[in-house]
């Protein structure tokens, strides 16, 4: 028996930012009964998408006047992940524009901005319930959006995709069973009466929903799916369904006060291990794709990092830094993976002498690169150092062990990025010409602009969750 | 007269934007213009001032210009002048150049952690591309050997000054307020960001066990990329040891165990001995000289070494600090435009001869007595001869290391004796003799030479006049050292 007795079901009224979007999914569908025409159906999804971001923005803080049982919240960290998801997601949708070869682009974006729309729910669900409905709202349109194009390559990485969502989907169902039975609410931040049942109901649902973010045993589905669907879908699952998914993570783990104990070694184990294994792949990749799909898994143990601050006086910073963190990779991942949209194949050599063929791209291009890597005067560097900052500043063993690994890890990473502005800029080899990536050049340039101006984006992140959900402070 | 830092960056980003704009003949010249400006701000300062703007959350817009500063940003700006004199190089060189000459300005002049960081990063791009874009066979290997050495050692910085941030809680990066507070550290923490900072700056310096970067680095580097890395970027980590490390170490708790500063010491000794043998082992010229390039850096090692040996025995004496501390900052300099000096002139022996490997030369001295006379002055101002300012510098760092190493100092100078010789050997083998016949009809291009006598030139002038320098220095404006009057 579910019971949503005591509490109101929170601020539905308000989540406009969010339905806005599902309208636009029927607006797509409904223009696509007169015209199929890509460029009209591409720009209905980013324009929903960013009214969306702009009612995002305008929404504000909404959480100060509901009280923290609600199922559905707009707080503040949560609009805040809903806009560095959006970001990332008007990049693909622009991205779109060329692939996935299809006839039917009017289902296609109706399919992106229901997800879109469902990662929105997502990150502001409260309640397990919620969350599971919100989580497989996402996680169906994305298995066919990956199919979309429908050639051999794509379909596999959606089967591939499909079935390791499908598994992770009982897992979850089992971890909210077992989180029912221990706790008797499905509301997060619930204090446990039996604990053995707790920990092991948390402990299937890391692996339930770290499927998505890619958390090492879990990654293989990963590499294929990114690699083998088309770019702006790629850009989808690794930049917005990633952050998505580490948000929806954060409200559960950084609430479960029980699990404290196993939450942070586990994490520590599973960061160096998905960073580590990540990075020495990524190294042997000769194809720059897939070397961007390793390089996300490898980033993805980066942003599992933020766990180990879990009930200590870091959150806040914490919270602030994997912020500035999500909105650097979904703009540093988005703008390289959608870079690809320009190449014909994606090997190493196919990418060589750019920097004579165009170079304003192959800028762009290396400042993403360089970002990821980590690099100061970027906003991948603020990011990234920030959030090693917030878990430094714990001081425990445990959480500097993670660092030392994940700063060598971030020294090694290098060796890849660097090896493809190497090639770019002085290996000779392709004189074809290539035209202008304007999404990557504007990614680029919002990069450098940030990493410069970074303190605008720190003091206004920092302003929006004065109000920060209780139970992300560290429980009720 | 009062010459304001913002306008000096704010100069320095306007010629650096026009130089990208123009291109062509443009960055040439207007690296001239960026290093004049830079001269023209140490020494209408006075070599001694502080700038202080507000801060922007946790990080303080603070910049002190100190003579260590100003000795370098002196070195920076005439080796920028030395290298659009000397190399008519592509005008991206000299833009990357510039971005070079923007990053160390910065660097050396800053009081805030973060920046200097962001700063001590921002020096890798240009380093990166100036290997890469114009260096030789092997030029990807080096290139990213450099960069990742170099960046391995500056994140453990970075957790360093983390670690320093969170525990002294001050809310602040800046440095006078961190290095100040680093006593209050538990012991681990202390011996965790010491460890951070001076594994940095023995890699950047390099110091022995962490150089193997820099060979790869300098050979394969364009002649032009050699004189900059060999002449700016190593001063980076002298930099750090002397005006970060040396206050980090005096505040912490370990301040008074002599066991780092006597590790340090070895370090520099077995350094210079080290690169010494390795380096009289060398056929390639530019090699040789890269070896003798640590090997004069290691004085640097010696000298903070015995610095903070007489504060942790206690045994502190203003004259004797003063010679080390001084010692080492002439040294700086001095080194600085005598590597410069020597591979540019490398770089011509080997346009003129067609090789660099020194066997394969023999006699030059009587077909090209201008570059050779050149060549013998500049390896002999290397070498360290009474009359060039090396001397100096490693007569200053000897006479103050005496009072530390007392009989061991017979050590730094079989070092020196090694150094002497595989300079002298290289000379004899290669400008003396009897001329090599292979070599045919060989000439120099006259421009290049005069070009050289620039550097020449103050190399003279402060070995004659070290007083021109050291009228300046003044450790009491150091105002984080304490410990020294």
């Amino acid at each position: 028996m579910i019971t949503i007795t005591g509490y109101g079901l929170g601020n539905y009224a308000d989540l406009w930012n969010i339905y806005v979007l599902f309208l636009g999914a029927f607006v797509a569908l409904l223009v696509s009964m007169f015209s199929e025409n890509r460029i009209v159906h591409v720009a209905i999804g980013a324009v929903f998408a960013f009214t969306s971001l702009v009612m995002t923005l305008m929404l504000g803080n909404l959480f100060a006047g509901v009280g923290t049982g609600s199922p559905i919240m707009i707080s503040g960290f949560s609009s805040l992940l809903f806009v560095t998801i959006l970001i990332p997601a008007i990049m693909s949708v622009l991205g779109m524009s060329s692939f996935p070869k299809t006839n039917k682009p009017g289902l296609m974006v109706a399919i992106f901005l229901i997800s879109l729309g469902f990662m929105g729910l997502a990150v502001s669900s409260y309640n397990l319930l919620f969350i599971f409905l919100a989580f497989e709202g996402v996680s169906i349109p994305t298995y066919v959006i990956t199919a979309f194009g429908k050639n051999d390559s794509e379909l596999e990485s959606s089967i591939k995709y499909f079935i390791v969502g499908a598994f992770s989907t009982g897992l979850i169902i089992f971890g909210i069973s077992l989180y029912y039975i221990a706790t008797g609410s499905l509301y997060l931040g619930t204090v446990s009466r039996f604990n053995e049942i707790y920990v092991l109901g948390m402990g299937i649902l890391i692996f339930g929903f770290g499927f998505k973010l890619a958390i090492f045993p879990l990654q293989g589905w990963a590499i294929d799916t990114y690699t083998g669907t088309s770019n702006p879908v790629s850009s989808l699952l690794s930049t917005s369904s990633k952050i998505m998914t580490l948000g929806v993570m954060m409200n559960i783990f950084l609430s479960s006060v029980n699990f404290f104990g196993y939450l942070k070694p586990v994490f520590a184990i599973i960061a160096i291990l998905t960073m580590t294994f990540g990075n020495l792949v990524a190294i042997s990749q000769k194809n720059v794709k897939r070397m961007l799909a390793y390089s996300s898994i490898a980033q993805a143990g980066y942003l599992s990092t933020v766990f180990l601050v879990a009930g200590t006086g870091a959150v806040t910073l914490a919270i602030i830094s994997i912020l500035m963190y999500a909105m650097a990779y979904g703009l540093m991942k988005g703008g390289s993976f959608i870079a690809m949209n320009n190449f014909d194949n994606y090997d190493l050599e196919n990418f060589s002498g750019l920097w004579k063929r165009n170079p304003l791209f192959a800028a762009s291009f290396s400042i993403l690169l360089l970002s990821l890597a980590g690099f100061p005067g970027t906003l991948g560097f603020i990011g990234k150092y920030f959030l090693f900052l917030s878990v430094i500043s714990t001081g425990t063993v445990l959480a500097y062990i993670v660092i030392i690994f994940a700063v060598l890890n971030s020294v090694l990473s290098f060796y890849y990025y660097g090896r493809v502005i190497m090639y770019m800029f002085w290996k000779k080899g392709n004189s074809k010409p290539v035209s202008s990536n304007y999404i990557t050049i504007a990614a680029a340039a919002i990069t450098v602009i940030f990493g410069v101006l970074w303190f605008a984006l720190y003091s206004y992140a920092s302003g929006m969750i004065v109000h920060l959900p209780a139970i992300l402070a560290g429980g009720i | 007269m009062i010459f304001p830092f913002n306008l000096l960056l704010l100069l320095l980003t306007v010629y650096f934007i026009a130089s990208v704009a123009i291109r062509k003949w443009a960055p040439r010249l207007i690296t001239v213009l960026s290093s004049l400006t830079l001269l023209a701000f140490v020494v209408l300062n006075g070599m001694n001032r502080s700038f202080n703007y507000s801060t922007v959350y946790i990080i303080s817009l603070s910049f002190q210009l100190n003579f260590v500063s100003s000795v370098l940003l002196i070195l920076v700006s005439v080796i920028g002048i030395f290298i659009s004199l000397r190399f008519k190089s592509s005008p991206g060189f000299h833009i990357l150049t510039q971005s070079l000459i923007f990053s160390l300005t910065g660097l050396f002049l800053t009081r805030d952690f973060i920046i200097f960081y962001i700063f001590w990063e921002m020096v890798l791009i240009p380093s990166f591309f100036m290997i890469g874009m114009w260096g030789t066979k092997n030029k990807d290997y080096a290139a990213m050997k450099f960069f990742i050495y170099t960046h391995v050692g500056s994140v453990f910085m970075l957790l360093g000054i983390f670690t320093m941030y969170f525990q002294e809680g001050g809310g602040t990066f800046n440095m006078n307020f961190l290095i100040g507070g680093i006593g209050s550290l538990g012991i681990t923490y202390q011996a965790f960001v010491l460890f951070g900072f001076l594994f940095a700056f023995l890699i950047k310096l390099p110091s022995v066990p962490f150089h193997s970067w820099l060979p790869d680095a300098y050979v394969e580097s364009p002649s032009e990329g050699t004189v900059l890395i060999s002449s700016l970027l190593s001063k980076m980590g002298a930099f750090g040891l002397l005006i970060l490390f040396i206050p980090m170490y005096v505040n912490s708790s370990f301040s008074s165990s002599p066991v780092l500063p006597e590790v340090l010491l070895g370090l520099g000794i077995f350094s210079l001995i080290y690169s010494s043998l390795v380096a009289l082992y060398q056929k390639d010229m530019k090699m040789m000289m890269s070896y003798a390039s640590v090997g004069h850096m290691s004085f640097i090692t010696i000298a903070v070494g015995g610095f903070l040996y007489l504060i942790s025995t206690g045994s502190s004496n203003v004259l004797i600090e003063k010679l080390l501390f001084y010692g080492a900052v002439f040294q700086l300099i001095s080194h600085g435009i005598i590597i410069a000096m020597i591979f540019a002139l490398v770089d011509t022996t080997e346009k003129t001869t067609g090789t660099r490997i020194i066997n394969s030369m023999g006699g030059i001295a009587r077909k090209v007595p201008g570059l050779s006379f050149l060549l013998l002055l500049a390896f002999l101002a290397s070498v360290a001869i009474p009359g060039f300012s090396g001397f100096v510098g490693e007569i200053t760092i000897l006479l103050g290391a005496y009072a530390v190493l007392k009989y061991y100092l017979i050590f730094v100078l079989i070092g020196v004796v090694l150094t002497a010789s595989y300079h002298i050997f290289a000379l004899q083998r290669s400008i003396f003799g009897p001329y090599n016949e292979y070599l045919g009809d060989i000439r120099t291009e006259k421009s290049e030479l005069y070009a050289t006598v620039f550097p020449l030139a103050i190399v003279f002038l402060l070995g004659i006049f070290p007083g021109l320098l050291f009228g300046f220095f003044n450790l009491g404006n150091l105002p984080f050292m304490g410990v020294v009057p």
